[in-house]
């Protein structure tokens, strides 16, 4: 529409042979000649299409990005709970210390036997799931008798809420970090590895 | 002879393309996330099943049909509770039935146990001849009763 009140513009204030203004009989020529002898407006549009489909296309590959980290991130953080909490398990049944429950009828763990438990479970876990034990850190504590104990500020990033860990049992608690790939941030070349955060306890009771 | 250079349509053909490619986009994240939702409901299914039989070991009927209730009851549904295969193994890799699962002298207080669930899993994706692939999932339990 623009283009064409121009063109109508520079019509206007031709003026005819007849020297009518706006006259019908030569309006066609005017224009004609009004055009031909002004410069060419570049107005190109080719290539347009191009450049909006390697728009589309690169934003479609960030979703598609996006959406398998999303799917993968999901995935990883449930199996974590699952090997953390099986190693934790692992680690109260193999280190409960039953010769002292006979003798004093009280539970107690064995640290030594139920941290090489765990770290075993957890090496197994993560080898079962196809994850190299480079991209796994784990921090286990292992508190042996009954006495209330606090563990001020962790586990670090186990919950939602930063709290801190009391248990008044033989109590075990395992933390594991896991890095799942991160294909959004290979892309942007920010980071390739996403982290997994969680935490699960396991403890005796009579 | 004469070639016109007409520009109507070209946002219909763009219109087309795009909406070609976001469709085939589309199905393959939903694809995608088929796959990884029976993955997800393996893993919580297998988990529950663990739980289950360290505390109880006779109770392998249980355990198999709540891993393909599962699986069955995966929020992108398909059907994959009654195609799903599960295997007992014991710590050193060997195939275990449930009777020597729930067997003390087999399996004492302590006996780490593994339980692997599978299933053929096809993605359809249009214009794309995929194979099917296995999903699977291994957790470990122990035995925890005491005779």
């Amino acid at each position: 529409m623009a283009v064409r009140n121009f063109r109508f513009e520079i019509a206007d204030t031709y003026t005819c042979v007849c020297a009518q203004r706006r006259c019908k009989c030569c309006r066609l020529d005017a224009l004609r000649t009004v055009f031909n002898q002004q410069p060419k407006i570049n107005n190109q549009q080719s290539g347009q299409a191009s450049v909006w489909a390697m728009l589309v296309l690169l934003v479609l590959v960030m979703v598609g990005a996006a959406l398998l980290d999303a799917y993968q991130w999901a995935s990883t953080r449930v199996w974590a709970y699952h090997a953390a909490e099986a190693a934790a398990e692992r680690g109260a049944t193999a280190g409960a210390d039953w010769s002292h429950f006979q003798y004093s009828g009280e539970w107690q763990l064995n640290s030594a036997v139920a941290r090489s438990e765990i770290e075993a479970a957890l090496r197994e876990e993560l080898s079962a799931r196809g994850i190299d034990a480079s991209h796994a850190t784990w921090d286990i504590r292992v508190h042996a008798t009954s006495a209330v104990v606090t563990e001020q500020g962790w586990p670090p990033k186990g919950s939602l809420w930063a709290s801190d860990w009391t248990t008044d049992h033989p109590s075990i608690g395992v933390y594991l970090e896991v890095d799942t790939p991160a294909f959004l941030g290979g892309l942007a070349g920010i980071e390739q590895w996403a982290r997994v955060h969680v935490f699960a306890s396991s403890s005796l009771v009579r | 002879m004469t070639f016109q250079r007409n520009e109507r349509g070209q946002a219909t053909v763009e219109m087309l393309l795009v909406v070609l490619i976001l469709t085939l986009v589309s199905l393959g994240a939903f694809e995608i996330a088929r796959g990884y939702a029976v993955k997800q409901a393996m893993d919580v299914g297998v988990a529950k099943a663990v739980r289950g039989l360290s505390i109880d070991s006779s109770q392998w009927a249980w355990a198999d049909s709540t891993i393909r209730n599962e699986v069955g009851g995966n929020v992108l549904g398909g059907g994959y509770g009654a195609s799903l295969s599960l295997e007992i193994r014991d710590r050193w890799g060997n195939t275990i039935t449930p009777a020597q699962l729930n067997d003390p002298a087999t399996m004492p207080y302590g006996s780490v146990f593994w339980i692997r669930a599978r299933v053929p899993f096809l993605a359809h994706a249009p214009f794309l001849n995929l194979t099917t692939r296995q999903v699977e999932i291994w957790h470990s339990g122990v035995i925890q009763r005491w005779p």
